[in-house]
């Protein structure tokens, strides 16, 4: 309860792991040689159990991986259809159909089916996006069929509790129009959002406070009734468990299931047009927060793991320029972090941190000088090193637990992928070699490229902050960027 | 279809199953070591048994600030290097501080298993001596920052208003681990290594090792790393026992920028060694652990609750009992108390029925069961095992105790929990200030 997680101090420039550093071999007697950190032994990427795929019929495709000794077995069904497709838009019927499918079915009430899932250890939920919906089911390897008796039943029999569709409306109305606006990163988020994409982009969409009054059950109902009806689906399975003894169960849970449609295009590319600075004014408060996002490669760009290098060295969340310099050399903030989102078609690159108010202006200037340094200089050999290292270190706790399992092949076969296609992307990053990021600075950090900087705090004492370097900003109330802007 | 998968999928093997082996060092630490290979990773995980409890006045949020000056250089690892090596091997490391503790972990391919012990070792033996001035001016205000951060958030300071109201001037527990502003500003530098030379010693230390480590050599790399690190008396903790209490319910409220009022109903709960903790954590999730339990329920039965949840927390001298919730613009935070309370009593009453308890067995076997997956969080649960049960193996011990836990039993733990005054804090909008019960007076967190 009362643990803090600290983000700690780093520093790369003043430490790379020295060349003289040696094999650590323990004698009986003596004490350890400190002089120099001992050698490590070079992390190799292992081998990962393929993706078995199989077409039950057209529509309905079961991805099976086979993973030894897992506890908990993992199933995923991926609908290629989501808000887009069945409303047009990130719509409030379509959000609400999606979170409260896995709430009760028609044989079981809310209060029993939370029951039954606790009695059997039993987790099973739904989730919906732009183009997909999902549901997911994690149980004791033992008790699979189950599981998947209770995942069929959630699947084709959802109840939508009228309780359920109440109280959602409540909380969602509510975040839009009277917490959001209060919470500095609920407002930074929309601002990011709807600063980034237009209106008329689907992640631009604004938000549909209108339907959230208007929706009812009929409406979930009839979505959901859509959705089986029109959609194909994919089955993931990730559990130590044959592929030949589930059939037959996968075959019962998809059963009237899936259709031989197209599923929903990858989302268009996005972004502004030219750079936009947004600002919130939150009254008289002493924390200043801003975000500064810019263009990145596509998931698809061969640019994109020399990006993410760089990424990683600027933002990583202990081990990076940003940190060393924001927090380390001048004690401004607790944390700062870069974040990499990649889509099919586009990408974007976010740095986020929170500083004192008066301090603002110079965070600002230490992050541009941090960022056109790196696009000019690209990164040091031990940077580059360290981030092939943790690529390779990662693919290597894929199996962790089930949840990392599954989070790894759901990834992948998302994005029509195999093991050997996934390890090529690790392969990729061990290749690189330091013009690599360099070239990638050059191309994506160049301060010509649109880029969108968010601002939220005291009006008063950002603006002069601002001005003084030649900033406009535009300011909009906390209550109406929650709702889209103006 | 159904018997065909059963008899495909063999039934588990003891899923609670550890295998460690425990060593203490000749400088007085512990060594847990553990060998689980389903991946390369390793986790070390070094547990000081001390934190913002073992704080005098004057030096309060010290602990903490410690924590962070431990990255900052040691001898033989220069300013910030530790965290440089340590990612440049593949790993990744943090820190954190509580009352009772200040653990450093790490997680790192199994190569890098003597970098790791290098690191760690060296700033036991030598961190002490290493700190700097512009080291602590400079994380005086990394954690300054951290604090208005975590304070700036509508509900950042519930949890230490709580503390504070809760546990009286005196007990450990009463002032937040981040400390005050005035002594986290007034650290000094002799302050600092003072209270490094008093606390950081092997005897209050348990060093885990858990992942891809073949133990007999784990062991013997650890034995070396750490025999250069100074064998030190324990110090004895000040503790005031028994811990005081308040003779009379405390109540309090903060001012926030909500629009909502919130309600913690809280009471001093079982410490994490007392017999009856399983019995409190149990009814903690009867009463209020989710969607289907009794007081979890409620937001969906009643449109003025917005949320309901209830807690328990188990700290070395004390607990925390506490059942919160909140409720939509306008409405009277005495109404949801009524409901509260009255389910509350209401367990006391009529007892948890068998299907409840079963539940809520199932949901804490779940918790007991998904920590030990992953090297990091089974080398957290192995140590604590080894603190309270003096047995990296106490999970299995646990679920055994869960389950000849009765209805009684509960009742019993909760009855004993809440015959204790307690304390009401309540976190309001401006507008709702003036509704508040006198009693209720401002918690200040200076």
């Amino acid at each position: 309860m009362i643990f803090h997680a600290l983000l700690l101090s780093v520093s790369l420039a003043r430490s790379p792991l020295p060349d003289d550093s040696k094999e650590a071999s323990p004698p009986a007697s003596s004490g350890p040689d400190r002089r120099a950190p001992p050698a490590v032994r070079p992390v190799e990427p292992i081998s990962l159990p393929p993706i078995t795929t199989h077409t039950l019929r057209p529509g309905v495709v079961v991805h099976h991986v086979r993973v030894e000794g897992l506890r908990r077995a993992r199933v995923r069904i991926l609908f290629g259809q989501g808000a887009l497709a069945l409303t047009g838009r990130d719509s409030a019927a379509f959000t609400a159909m999606a979170w409260i499918q896995d709430q009760a079915t028609r044989g079981r009430s809310a209060q029993a089916l939370a029951d039954y899932k606790d009695r059997y250890d039993l987790d099973l939920w739904t989730d919906g996006t732009l183009r997909h919906h999902s549901v997911h089911l994690a149980c004791p390897l033992e008790d699979l069929d189950r599981g998947l008796r209770l995942m069929r039943e959630v699947l084709v029999e959802p109840r939508f509790p009228r309780s359920d569709v109440r109280t959602l409306r409540r909380s969602m109305t509510r975040a839009l129009l009277i917490d959001g606006p209060r919470r500095a990163g609920s407002v930074i988020d929309a601002a990011l959002r709807y600063g980034w994409y237009a209106p008329e982009h689907p992640l631009g969409g604004r938000p549909d406070i209108r339907g959230w009054y208007k929706v009812r059950r009929r409406h979930l109902r009839g979505l959901h009734r859509q959705l089986l009806e029109t959609a194909p689906l994919e089955v993931l399975v990730v559990a130590d468990a044959d592929l030949d003894a589930l059939l037959p169960d996968l075959t019962a849970l998809t059963e009237g299931l899936g259709h031989a449609s197209e599923p929903t295009p990858p989302l268009p590319e996005g972004g502004p047009a030219s750079s936009k600075v947004i600002g919130i004014d939150f009254g008289s408060t002493t924390t200043a927060s801003v975000a500064l996002r810019r263009p990145a490669p596509s998931y698809a760009d061969p640019e994109l793991p020399a990006f993410a290098a760089l990424d990683h060295a600027l933002g990583g969340p202990f081990l990076s320029r940003l940190n060393r310099e924001l927090r380390e050399e001048w004690g401004l903030t607790y944390g700062i972090d870069a974040s990499l989102t990649t889509r099919e078609l586009e990408g974007h690159w976010t740095i986020r941190t929170e500083v004192h108010v008066d301090r603002l202006g110079q965070t600002l200037d230490l992050i541009e000088a941090e960022v056109e340094r790196a696009s000019e200089e690209g990164l040091r050999e031990e940077e580059l090193r360290a981030y092939q290292t943790k690529i390779v270190h990662a693919w290597n706790r894929n199996l962790s637990t089930s949840s990392t399992a599954a989070r790894a092949y759901g990834r992948w076969t998302s994005r029509g992928e195999g093991v050997d296609q996934a390890r090529s992307r690790v392969e990729a990053v061990r290749e690189l070699t330091l013009g690599a990021p360099q070239e990638a600075g050059r191309l994506w950090l160049d301060a010509d490229r649109p880029a969108l900087l968010v601002v939220v705090g005291d009006q008063e004492r950002i603006d002069p902050q601002l001005q003084e370097r030649g900033l406009e900003v535009h300011w909009i109330p906390a209550g109406l960027m929650l709702l889209g802007g103006p | 279809m159904i018997a065909l998968l059963a008899l495909a999928i063999a039934a588990p093997s003891d899923l609670f199953e550890v295998d460690a082996t425990v060593e203490h060092l000749p400088n007085g630490m512990k060594v847990i070591v553990e060998q689980r290979t389903r991946t390369d990773e390793v986790a070390l995980r070094m547990h000081l048994a001390v934190g913002s409890a073992d704080e005098d006045d004057g030096e309060r949020g010290l602990a903490h600030l410690l924590e962070h000056l431990m990255f900052e250089g040691s001898e033989n690892v220069p300013g910030n290097a530790f965290d440089a090596w340590l990612s440049e091997a593949g790993g990744e490391n943090n820190a954190s501080t509580a009352e009772d503790a200040t653990v450093f972990y790490a997680a790192f391919p199994s190569g890098a298993l003597d970098l790791a012990l290098f690191l760690e070792s060296d700033r036991w033996a030598t961190a002490g001596s290493s700190l700097s001035a512009s080291s602590l001016r400079n994380q005086i205000g990394v954690v300054l920052r951290e604090r208005s951060q975590s304070y700036s958030s509508p509900h950042g300071r519930d949890f230490d208003a709580l503390s504070r109201l809760l546990y009286p001037q005196g007990h450990p527990y009463h002032v937040p681990v981040i400390g005050t502003r005035q002594d986290v500003r007034g650290a000094t530098l002799d302050g600092a290594q003072a209270f490094f030379s008093r606390w950081y010693r092997p005897a209050h230390a348990t060093l885990a090792l858990v992942g891809n480590v073949e133990p007999t050599q784990a062991l013997q790399k650890v034995r070396w790393w750490f025999s250069d690190v100074p064998d030190q008396e324990p110090m004895e903790r000040s503790w005031p026992e028994p811990p005081p209490r308040h003779a009379q319910r405390q109540d309090g409220f903060l001012m926030a920028e909500v629009d909502d009022s919130t309600l913690h109903l809280a009471w001093v709960g079982p410490a994490a060694s007392d017999p009856d903790v399983l019995a409190v954590r149990l009814a903690a999730t009867v009463l209020g652990d989710g969607r289907g339990s009794r007081i979890g329920e409620l937001p969906f039965r009643r449109r003025f609750i917005r949320s309901a949840r209830v807690q328990a927390w188990n700290g070395e001298r004390d607990g925390l009992f506490l059942i919160s919730g909140s409720v939509t613009r306008g409405a009277r935070l005495g109404r949801l108390e009524r409901l509260l309370r009255r389910e509350l009593l209401g367990l006391v009453r009529s007892p948890p029925t068998q299907a409840e308890l079963d539940r809520a067995r199932m949901r804490l076997r779940r918790r007991l069961l998904d920590p030990l997956e992953r090297p990091q969080s089974r080398a957290r649960v192995l140590v604590e095992c080894l603190r309270l049960y003096g047995d990296p193996d106490c999970s299995r011990t646990q679920w055994r105790e869960l389950q000849a836990l009765g209805p009684e039993d509960v009742v019993r733990a909760v009855q004993r929990v809440i015959d204790e005054p307690g304390a009401r804090l309540f976190v309001v909008p401006r507008w709702e200030v003036d509704r508040l019960p006198g009693s209720a007076a401002l918690v200040e967190l200076p």
